[in-house]
């Protein structure tokens, strides 16, 4: 729609400044707080103030096609010219098809087809080398939007310009956002320059910001809110968890706001995608608050076409049909989404049940919000009344959703019944603090409630001027804020918290969860001893992760755990299980090769020869060299370096053998040592720990002993027994029972280690390898138990080296395999090997010098 | 069969003034306010339009005519009424 009166050439430059002065501000907190940067958003934004800063100054009639234009060019310079060339192929023919001179059913009938190839690529059972740089884009563009494109297309009465057709799949924030709001086809072209011009930008720079904010948000909730599974044990961390498990839905909200917003600086004045939703009265409020282009989508698609079909058989019954398919439509769909962007069409009892509740619920409120007399609406209840019942209704609502979002968040129902139940044992105080905290928000919501209902809360309608204002100096603050947080973040604990938030990075949850996983106690379970080993690997597929999936900090699907990828074999001792033996295979993309005894290791004779000093390291997959190719783990490389300084001049080989298996935690050593470590005559035990997360690893491998019926020392046994550990117990709850014994366990570890090593003749040495990364660097908790456990070492009667530091002034995202997977590469290893063999040197003792 | 435009709008916004905003005068609702855009109207309040106007007005609707393109407004909902009073 063209404006009738066009502000004066000084007014619209005055206006352009601003904006793109805005855009600066916005461009500076999102390269400050590296906002979405891992899905390319920072690289983007010059690309949206350039492409701004053209389009603006266009006649009208060539902006579409500059946007589109711009869009393509965009996917050339992101996903590089031959992905980016492909996905612009690949989005046209699917929009050719849509208009080839053929019966409108035929035409559906070949996009399913080519939908259906492109599937089969996505799903790897067909591949190619840019299917899964290529699909996880295409898909985000085209997975919702090709179905509504046809549903309008067959009701067409107006001819559309070319251009708006590829600009509604050819949406320049989709290249980096793959989790896109639903944008409908017909909103699309009426909400195009639908009011002046400057309103439209100056709105998308506040939904911009307001974007940048909720991302924020999320980083404070993923960063302090959401508790590791291990202290999951009362009321308070179930409600954390619970309340944080909702709250990260702030993340898409945020995510949406910021697309919308990018739109709206090319003319597009979509409507808001969330509107408080945290704040809805029912659950059919909620479903038109939140994600309101999902709705609109289903309600087109699904919900009016069921209806309207149905209506003559009565209203009630086709409300109902047309909403339980809403709501199974969208659980399907949602897995239909995940399967475009993540290649796995997920079908969990957990979604199930989430969409079944929320239909029921839903069903019964609108069966309800139908039958209501309008008159009754009408008739006004006191304004206190009113307001209570308000706030009640939205906490009720509020508190559904963080248990509904809960589960759905959860490995099973089982799990998340067992996670609520953490809550049972918690102490009466604990219950009246939680009623009191409700009682509050109760109170405050009932007053925010009557100040809503007088108008007090309407925020003031801006103008451009004012909005400039606002949202500029807001960003400007934010950028002068990060700043200043990072020179005082060492003096202050808010500026600490503050500058925490200016990366991301993981939270104690992931990092918890990680560490299992370096520890090959395995993301995909500890069952890996249990049910995975002696299994054949997993199909792995040979292919590089797409560009958005290799920045972030997920692992791509072929990046598997040891025991997925068939490293392992079951042993009947509480080692639990160990690397199979002679095996040759790929292991994390890297060659990785065990000898005839089942180190990762080339051979050794069991007997050591002459003239020959041997370490025997023991460990856990730092040490085994998760995610490095044979030869460019650390002990490999120290062994290499002893021989080539100290080996000629002291007339010595040396041998280092390698007994670090992925998973392993203090008393899987000691069962080395009992098992045959000292049959191949080491001089030396190094026995390698890495951090007080270890207490995880291994306190988890307790279940699996309780089920498969391992027998175990006296000792630990006692502990087992006075921790009440059993078979049917979750991990976290094993977990959860033994961390109060974790002392315990690692003394009796280390004493027994010492004892077998003095038995023998050996020398026990202990040694602190940090890993590149450290995620818990600002737990205070953390130090100390590192301190303590390097003292329970020493008084063990281990001799003990510290590497503290060993990574200094090195960028750890450098030294780590890959940016999901903190094990040290190639160079961490060269570092580690090096000051490694500089602690052995100042001790002469152990390494077959002076004073032996 | 025509009806007077002013009629269809008049009724159409004492409808959705008693749905939408209970208890305030029916003229609130503008002419050009969008209402399914702008968040008012949701899939109970658009069937009860829906039924609504085919019941006062005696006109069908088919389901691709739910959408923006023909209820987003007071004024739209009047034409489109319109235009099927005129074909009939």
């Amino acid at each position: 729609m063209e404006t009738e009166t066009k502000p004066s050439l000084p007014v619209r430059l005055g206006r352009f400044a601003a904006v793109l002065l805005q855009l600066g501000a916005i461009g500076a907190v999102a390269h400050l707080f590296e906002i979405e940067e891992s899905l390319g958003f920072v690289k983007l934004v010059p690309v949206i103030a350039g492409g701004f800063a053209i389009h603006a100054w266009l006649p009208r009639h060539l902006r579409m096609g500059f946007f589109v234009l711009l869009t393509a060019g965009a996917a050339l310079y992101l996903l590089g010219p031959l992905a980016g060339a492909l996905l612009v192929a690949a989005g046209l023919a699917l929009i050719g098809l849509c208009h080839l001179p053929i019966p409108f059913l035929a035409r559906v009938a070949l996009v399913l087809a080519a939908a259906a190839g492109l599937a089969a690529l996505r799903a790897e059972w067909l591949e190619t080398p840019w299917s899964s740089t290529v699909l996880p884009v295409l898909g985000a563009m085209f997975m919702f939007r090709l179905i509504v494109y046809l549903y309008d297309l067959r009701h067409e009465k107006q001819p559309v310009p070319l251009f708006t057709r590829l600009a509604y799949f050819f949406m320049l924030p989709n290249l980096c956002f793959p989790l896109f709001p639903v944008v409908d086809f017909k909103m699309f072209q009426r909400t195009y320059f639908n009011e002046d011009d400057y309103a439209i930008y100056q709105k998308g720079l506040r939904w911009i910001l307001l974007g940048m904010v909720h991302l924020l948000l999320y980083r404070a909730v993923y960063l302090y809110l959401i508790p590791a599974p291990s202290r999951v044990e009362d009321l308070y961390s179930v409600l954390q968890l619970v309340t944080s498990a909702y709250l990260q839905y702030v993340r898409i909200s945020g995510m949406f706001h910021v697309i919308v917003g990018v739109l709206g600086l090319f003319g597009f004045n979509l409507p808001a995608t969330n509107r408080w939703y945290f704040l809805a009265g029912s659950l059919t409020d909620m479903w038109r608050r939140i994600n309101v282009y999902w709705r609109d989508f289903s309600q087109k698609i699904i919900y009016f076409p069921i209806f309207m079909r149905l209506r003559k058989s009565g209203q009630t019954r086709a409300m109902v049909v047309a909403t339980i398919a809403v709501f199974v439509g969208s659980w399907l769909l949602h897995s239909y989404q995940w399967f475009w962007i993540r290649g796995e069409f997920p079908i969990t009892s957990v979604d199930m049940l989430f969409w079944g509740v929320i239909t029921c619920v839903v069903v019964l409120n609108s069966l309800v919000e139908a039958r209501r007399d309008p008159d009754a609406t009408a008739r006004e209840p006191h304004p206190l009344r009113a307001a209570f019942a308000r706030a009640a209704r939205t906490i009720g609502v509020f508190g559904l959703m963080c248990l509904l979002w809960s589960l759905w968040c959860s490995d099973s129902p089982r799990d998340w019944i067992d996670t609520l139940a953490q809550a049972s044992g918690s102490s009466p105080n604990q219950w009246g603090v939680a009623a009191a905290v409700l009682a509050g928000a109760l109170l405050a919501g009932t007053l925010a409630a009557l100040a809503a209902s007088r108008g007090i809360l309407r925020p003031p309608r801006l103008g451009f001027w004012s909005g400039a204002a606002l949202t500029g100096g807001a960003a400007v603050i934010l950028v002068a804020c990060g700043l200043a947080a990072r020179g005082m973040e060492e003096r202050h604990p808010a500026a600490g918290y503050l500058a925490s938030l200016m990366e991301p990075r993981l939270n104690e949850r992931d990092a918890e969860l990680r560490t299992m996983g370096y520890y090959e106690g395995l993301l995909a379970g500890d069952e890996v001893e249990q049910d995975r080993a002696d299994l054949p690997p997993k199909r792995v597929a040979p292919i590089a992760p797409p560009p958005a999936v290799a920045q972030s900090t997920e692992a791509p699907p072929d990046w598997l755990a040891a025991g997925d990828a068939g490293l392992m074999r079951r042993v009947p001792d509480y080692r639990v299980y160990e690397l199979k033996k002679s095996r040759r295979t790929v292991f994390k993309r890297a060659d990785f090769t065990t000898n005839s005894w089942g180190m990762r290791d080339k051979f050794y004779p069991r007997h050591k020869p002459a003239k020959t000093m041997r370490i025997a390291l023991l460990g856990a997959s730092p040490e085994m060299g998760s995610g490095v190719a044979d030869g460019d783990n650390y002990e490999s490389m120290l062994e290499q370096r002893l021989n080539d300084v100290l080996g000629a001049e002291r007339g010595l080989r040396y041998e280092v053998l390698n007994f670090g298996v992925a998973g392993w935690g203090v008393t899987q050593q000691v069962a080395k040592c009992e098992a045959d470590l000292f049959e191949f005559e080491p001089d030396v035990v190094l026995f390698a720990a890495h951090s007080g997360r270890d207490v995880n690893i291994s306190l988890r491998m307790f279940r699996n002993i309780a089920r498969r019926g391992i027998a175990l020392p006296e000792e630990l046994e006692k502990i087992v027994r006075a921790a009440g550990i059993h078979a049917e117990m979750r991990k976290t709850q094993v977990v959860g029972a033994l961390v109060p014994h974790f002392e315990e366990i690692t003394r009796f570890g280390y004493r027994k280690i010492v004892e077998h090593c003095r038995a023998r003749g050996v020398v026990p040495v202990w040694v602190h390898v940090p890993l590149p990364e450290d995620y818990m660097k600002n737990e205070r908790r953390h130090e100390v138990e590192e301190t303590a456990i390097a003292a329970w070492a020493e008084e063990a009667g281990f001799e003990t080296i510290s590497l503290a530091g060993v990574y200094d002034g090195v960028d750890p995202e450098t030294l780590k395999v890959a940016p999901w997977d903190n094990h040290p590469n190639a160079k961490g290893s060269r570092l580690i090997a090096e000051r490694l063999y500089r602690e052995l040197a100042k001790r002469p003792r152990l390494i077959g010098g002076e004073g032996r | 069969m025509t009806t007077d435009i002013e009629v269809i709008k008049d009724a159409v916004r004492r409808h959705l003034a008693e749905r939408l905003v209970p208890g305030d005068d029916p003229s609130t609702l503008a002419d050009a306010r969008p209402l399914i855009s702008g968040g008012l109207m949701d899939s109970i309040t658009t069937v009860a339009l829906i039924t609504f106007l085919e019941e006062r007005f005696g006109v069908t609707f088919e389901a691709h005519e739910i959408g923006i393109d023909y209820l987003d407004s007071v004024e739209l909902i009047a034409g489109t009424v319109a235009a099927k009073l005129e074909g009939k």
